[in-house]
């Protein structure tokens, strides 16, 4: 199903065990590098930025050649016919497969661009040729349509993002035919949605490791990140009150039947999920969980205002630094298998100087030139967006 | 680690047995770094408290209180140089890896509240008076003496910031793209000025070998400044000859980053120069296939994106191929 070569696919994850224990300094490099002689692997896979600059250039070249293709029709309506969309979808895809068969390129930028178009272009054919798609839009076959591709193009590309694409469309689909199927469809919404997402979170995690998996680790760790999300979201206070059938006025929602449920669901659920991160040692849903910790505070807040926005910031910030400060004393010496150093220090330049560009970006947004605007008001890094991470 | 795999290694006799028994006996305890999460956490909270505290001015900036708070901010920022003065460790010419995460975010707390501190004096109590450039200046110089002392990336990419705000722009490439508007002349040479000072800053940071490590962050912003402030003098200037002068320049200067770029194996700048040189060729081109007045003209700058295209393709995985053999 894979299309890459499986052999190389294979020598590629013993070359990265390989790179983890030399770096844990348990093998020299001279021992690396016999096993990469012995592994060898002829995938063409460049740096990030070489990655970037043939992702871009691959999109202009499709971009000019369809638009040649429609200046040699010199007919412009045909962008608007589906045979069209189908064509370009077509031969985008089998100008992908011919890269990869032929010239060994393995996320190389050239084939991750062309996924995204073939995949687009193929698509857009779907859409156009449903009928009037203006008057009733038909979101389910749709989003059936794209679960369907995406997960084609994942299984036969181990694409991450398709992984996730497909995912989301997954759900999205269950929920639309749902919806539609029983009058009361949106009041258990909730619930099935938490079953579908516990169910798939379940069914990857068992997949991590075994042998028939094993190419797709990564998609597999896309997909527990995901359904956990959308686990939380399905009982999350406000989303369920957005989407409820009893509030159909969103100026003026009315509570939630068993309001309570949700509410233990929105604040504790994050906990739950740092507490089993740490207990198992599992980054995915320790990570979640600190990022549904916000999301959690932003539900509250929505509906309970304690104090003014400014004093929030400050504690929760405070708050923050304190709790930091008194992790990184506690796990000096490392402590119940936890340790605050950096166990990858090889790349810590690289990583340094990433982060210096982030901290410029998100503090020097509202400065303004102090021409002739009023200088200061001080209020740095006030878009308080925390997508950073 | 995977042992059966190590195992299989060892019996084929690529790894000798002591490192074998190291991997064994490494698989049994692996630590788990919370690194990444803490890191996330200490920006966020800097972050939050900053902005808390930015707000806090703001909207009591009339009232009787405001005092107290301009007192607790000079606090903060007193506070947090306090500590960080207390730990740092001696200077040197070189790389000093920090005492520890706490330490950077604490630094970029004290800094972030002394900024507000000065803009707050500014505002209020007009303490530069209306010499903006005074109340720019100094929280520049500031900012570039502490990315100094304590060798802090971050703070010396606010000091570039802070330094283009003196000079009446404001630099972060985001900005630079979405809402400045190049048609002023002044804007494009100050931009351009700039540029090259961050460039030449580079530059002198490797020679003299006095924190090399910052080439980086001074080459980013020098490099993408230059060629932006280029391009679009290029296109300000697109009927008189003077327009050539601003892509003879460009050139000069894609030599230059382009050799200092192999020199220092980065494929990062190779692909700025790279994609930056594309520009300004494809408007040569383009403005010359125009010139013809042809029907085809058209067609054949279609003609020429595909190919060309398709040759930087090819130049970029050769220069890939270069920097990797280097």
């Amino acid at each position: 199903m894979i299309i890459y070569n499986n052999s190389w696919l294979a020598n590629l994850l013993i070359r990265e065990e390989a790179e983890k224990a030399r770096k844990a300094e348990a093998i020299s490099i001279d021992e690396q590098k016999k096993i990469a002689d012995k592994y060898p692997v002829g995938f063409y896979t460049p740096n990030i930025f070489i990655r970037i600059g043939l992702f871009i250039l691959t999109c202009v070249i499709v971009s000019f050649s369809v638009g040649l293709l429609v200046m040699m029709a010199s007919n412009m309506d045909i962008i608007d016919t589906w045979g069209f969309s189908l064509f370009i979808g077509i031969i985008t895809y089998i100008a992908l497969e011919v890269m990869i068969k032929s010239n060994n390129h393995f996320k190389s930028g050239v084939d991750d661009a062309l996924i995204w178009i073939s995949a687009g272009f193929i698509l857009t054919a779907f859409i156009l040729l449903q009928p009037n798609i203006n008057n009733d839009f038909p979101y389910s076959r749709i989003s059936l349509f794209i679960f369907l591709l995406a997960l084609y193009y994942s299984l036969r590309f181990t694409d991450v993002l398709m992984t996730a694409v497909s995912l989301i469309a997954l759900i999205a689909t269950v929920f639309i035919v749902w919806k539609d199927l029983f009058s009361w469809g949106m009041l258990t919404m909730p619930f099935l949605i938490m079953i579908v997402c516990s169910g798939v979170y379940f069914l990857s995690k068992q997949g991590v490791g075994k042998k028939t998996t094993i190419y797709y680790t990564n998609c597999l760790l896309v997909i527990q990140i995901i359904s956990l999300l959308i686990l939380y979201l399905a009982g999350n206070y406000y989303v369920v009150q957005v989407l409820s059938p009893v509030s159909s006025d969103l100026t003026n929602p009315t509570p939630v039947p068993f309001g309570f449920f949700f509410w233990i669901w929105t604040i504790l659920l994050p906990i739950v999920y740092i507490y089993l991160g740490l207990r198992r040692k599992d980054t995915i849903l320790l990570r979640t969980g600190l990022i549904l910790v916000a999301a959690a505070a932003f539900t509250f807040r929505n509906y309970y205002h304690v104090m003014p926005i400014e004093g929030v910031l400050c504690i929760v910030g405070a708050i923050l630094l304190g709790i930091c400060y008194w992790v990184m004393k506690y796990l000096k010496p490392p402590k119940h298998g936890f340790t605050y150093e950096d166990l990858e220090q090889d790349n810590f330049m690289d990583k340094l100087k990433v982060e210096s560009l982030i901290v410029s970006e998100t503090f020097s947004g509202p400065q303004v030139p102090a021409d002739n605007t009023r200088f200061g008001g001080g209020d740095f890094g006030g878009g308080g967006a925390s997508g950073n991470f | 680690m995977n042992i059966e795999l190590f195992k299989k290694l060892f019996e084929e006799d690529c790894i000798s047995e002591d490192s074998f028994e190291k991997v064994k006996n490494m698989s049994g305890n692996t630590l788990f770094s919370l690194h990444w999460e803490i890191k996330t956490l200490l920006y966020l909270g800097v972050m939050l408290l900053s902005s808390g505290l930015g707000i806090l001015i703001y909207k009591n900036i009339d009232t009787i209180g405001h005092q107290v708070i301009l007192l607790i901010i000079a606090a903060i920022s007193a506070g947090c140089f306090f500590y960080c003065f207390k730990n740092k460790k001696p200077f040197s010419k070189d790389l000093i890896k920090s005492p520890n995460s706490f330490f950077d975010y604490i630094l970029l707390l004290g800094c972030l509240s002394f900024l507000s501190f000065v803009g707050y004096l500014q505002f209020q109590y007009t303490v530069f008076g209306t010499n903006y450039g005074m109340a720019t200046f100094i929280p520049m110089v500031m900012l570039f003496y502490i990315a100094y002392q304590f060798d802090h990336l971050g703070i010396l990419a606010m000091g570039i910031t802070n330094m283009a705000i003196w000079m009446g722009v404001s630099v972060t490439p985001k900005q630079l793209l979405l809402n400045t508007d190049f048609n002023s002349q002044t804007v494009i040479l100050t931009y351009l000025f700039l540029g090259l000072l961050l460039l030449l800053a580079a530059h002198l940071s490797t020679h003299f070998n006095f924190k090399k490590h910052f080439r980086f962050t001074y080459q980013h912003f020098g490099v993408h400044l230059s060629f932006i402030s280029l391009l679009a003098g290029y296109f300000f200037y697109y009927e008189s000859g003077l327009s050539f002068l601003f892509i003879i320049t460009l050139f000069a200067l894609a030599f230059y980053i382009y050799k200092n770029a192999l020199k220092h194996h980065s494929f990062y700048f190779l692909l700025l120069v790279v994609l930056y040189a594309y520009i300004a060729v494809s408007s040569l081109v383009v403005r010359m296939l125009f010139t013809m007045k042809d029907d085809a003209s058209i067609t054949l700058s279609f003609m020429y994106f595909i190919a060309s295209a398709i040759a930087i393709i090819f130049l970029l995985i050769n220069l890939n191929k270069k920097i990797k053999a280097a």
